[in-house]
């Protein structure tokens, strides 16, 4: 099974790696912004303690008159009315009510990046494979979990530290285990808000009472900041004209004086959704999601790299097993490798057999069979996780008890490991036992460990090999 | 002496200038409901043979969607105000946000007195990306009578209302 995930993992990351580069880095500059944004002054960290009732009341003594006011995503309080400046957009402080500053448009480098980061600055075009990046995403963290557990040999691993050599195969993994959930996120918020982008949800019906005159009054003390999205105030003195309060979740129309509900309208499921995804997705609100989702950012880039230096040639070698006549041959080179490292060493074994002319074929594990002309099976082979088979080896202890050889075969293995796993080489040694026990088989040595693929010991049993088989 | 009197009685001389004199007229603009990005508008006053006279409010921040507004664009390259940074100051209110399709915005121009009640025009022209442009999405004369009416757009303007003050 871990050929496939492997297999999926490394063609989900091949096919979206451009896109998936450009949305990440344009992401990580999108969460430096969200981050610088939340140090600027007109950023309330604790809105939920100011109720909406001091608010009007303050703004109302201190500015001359209040069109409107609006709390944004940034969690930044802005006011649209007439201050002692005349008719503007500012920022206001809701414990004074002042103005902090002056809104100004966002820097044009900003914009540039988020409208990049949606759409590519190719329109819905863009959108759609932004969409798809982001749906490739979860495939992708979803893959690459069920990698990271089974390498590590199960989810408890999870909290230990990781026993690996090589510095990009270690990389991957402990960016693995700590962004692995992030990275998740990221792709399903995103995913969401494409879909969510082209209407796909507006079936849902939001669900409005209406009330009578003097029936129920908002009581804006109760009402806290944070759940305030925007306040409309009245256009003038006229009965028809009302205050629209809209909350995170629902929108009253109000009437001037008394403040009687006039109508409530619950916002549908889907709306709330897309809130939730907005906050998760951009960290606009709070500093700590921002700074994750920076991080994560980050993180994909450096997945990419490291992935891309693991993938070497042995990976794409792989994925198109070329069958060499292994039906002729009378010296069968069988290898089970997870990273390629046994192959890359099966490979230069059947070069120099080859050298001393053998007839040789060289495959996987997984595809044991009968060789009708063999008389000696070399095995080389990785342990995977916590001692078990590597992928393409899987299959080969069952196909070995049904498939019977028609000669008596010598073997000989070689396992490869690292003495940092207390389960070193523990694959080989039970291939060995396996095969001993096996009527016509029989051991041409005492079976080989190389620790850390080892060149001097690789050398040494190959010569010891090449010595047995004169 | 004489000139040290001078120089004590400018700063009363400048306080006492005439300043132009100015119509505060507070709008309301409700949107007609469609779904897409953010209206852009341009209010500008107009004279009779529907020449720009003066810009007085510019609603949305990103000035690359001006071009949009094809005869505001034209009348900002003719005058070579595009480039012209002194030009900017003039429209108030200029990073105001785009309204959406289905809301509402209340907001306050301000027009010269001698433009008021005086045979001219206000118009608000409106575009929307990859929708359209509407070049008198409302066109009403600028004097009290009319103001105190509400208005229908053609375009992107569901209606408007008025309250002037002198």
């Amino acid at each position: 099974m871990n050929g496939v995930w492997r297999r999926i993992h490394f063609l989900l990351a091949f096919g979206s790696a451009l896109f998936l580069f450009l949305t990440s880095v344009s992401g990580f500059i999108l969460g430096i912004e969200a981050l610088m944004d939340q140090t600027k002054p007109q950023a309330i960290d604790s809105l939920e303690d100011y109720s909406l009732k001091t608010t009007l009341e303050k703004l109302d003594t201190n500015i001359k008159e209040v069109f409107e006011l609006v709390i944004t995503e940034k969690n930044y309080v802005v006011v649209q009315g007439i201050s002692k400046d005349g008719f503007e957009n500012f920022y206001a402080d809701p414990e004074t009510g002042l103005k902090i500053n002056s809104v100004t448009p966002t820097s044009p480098f900003f914009k540039l990046v988020r409208s990049f980061h949606r759409s590519l600055f190719l329109k819905n075009t863009g959108r759609i494979i932004v969409g798809i990046i982001a749906f490739l995403l979860i495939l992708l963290s979803i893959t690459g979990g069920i990698l990271l557990t089974r390498r590590i040999g199960g989810i408890k691993q999870l909290f230990f530290l990781t026993k690996e050599k090589n510095i990009y195969r270690k990389g991957h993994i402990i960016l693995g285990k700590w962004f692995f959930i992030p990275v998740l996120i990221i792709g399903f918020s995103g995913a969401y808000l494409s879909i969510e982008r082209f209407n796909a949800f507006t079936n849902q019906e939001s669900n409005t009472k209406t009330y009578a005159k003097g029936e129920r009054i908002l009581d804006l003390n109760t009402i806290r900041l944070n759940d305030v999205t925007r306040v409309s105030y009245p256009f003038s003195k006229a009965d028809d004209e009302v205050y629209n309060i809209e909350l995170k979740d629902r929108v009253f129309t109000v009437r001037q004086g008394d403040f009687s509900i006039l109508s409530e309208e619950v916002y549908p499921f889907h709306s709330l959704l897309k809130q939730w995804n907005y906050y998760i997705h951009t960290g606009e609100s709070s500093v700590f999601v921002a700074l994750i989702l920076t991080l994560a950012a980050l993180a994909i880039v450096f997945f990419m790299f490291t992935g891309l230096k693991i993938t070497s040639k042995t990976s794409l070698d792989l994925l198109n097993l070329n069958k060499n006549n292994l039906k002729e041959a009378s010296l069968i080179i069988l290898y089970g490798t997870e990273t390629g490292n046994s192959y890359q060493f099966a490979k230069r074994l059947a070069k120099t057999l080859r050298k001393e002319n053998h007839s040789l074929g060289l495959t996987s594990l997984n595809n044991y069979a009968i060789f009708p002309k063999a008389k000696t099976i070399l095995i080389l082979t990785a342990t995977y996780g916590d001692g078990e088979a590597p992928s393409n080896a899987e299959r080969f202890e069952k196909r070995f008890e049904t498939m019977v050889q028609l000669n008596p075969i010598n073997f000989s293995i070689l396992g490869f490991g690292s003495k940092s796993y207390p389960k070193f080489c523990q694959y080989a040694i039970t291939l060995q036992s396996r095969l001993e026990k096996q009527d016509n088989f029989f051991s041409l040595m005492p079976l080989f460990k190389i620790n850390n693929q080892s060149e001097t010991d690789y050398c040494l049993w190959e010569s010891m090999v090449v010595n047995k088989l004169k | 002496m004489q000139s040290f009197l001078k120089f004590l009685l400018l700063p009363f001389l400048l306080f006492f200038l005439p300043v132009e004199e100015e119509v505060e007229i507070k709008c309301l603009v409700e949107i007609i409901d469609y779904r897409g990005e953010g209206a852009y508008f341009v209010i500008s006053v107009l004279d009779k043979e529907e020449k720009y006279i003066k810009t007085v409010y510019v609603l949305g921040d990103d000035k690359s969607w001006f071009s949009e507004m094809k005869s505001f664009w034209i009348h900002l390259r003719e005058n070579n105000l595009f480039s012209d940074e002194d030009f900017y100051p003039l429209i108030d209110g200029i990073s105001g946000p785009t309204i959406s399709g289905g809301e509402r915005r209340v907001f306050q121009i301000k027009v010269p007195k001698n433009l008021f009640n005086n045979g001219y025009h206000l118009r608000f022209e409106s575009a929307v990306e990859d929708k359209a442009y509407h070049l008198n999405d409302i066109n009403i004369s600028l004097n009290t009578e009319s103001l105190k009416q509400t208005h229908m757009g053609h375009g992107f303007i569901k209606k408007i209302q008025f309250i002037a003050t002198e």
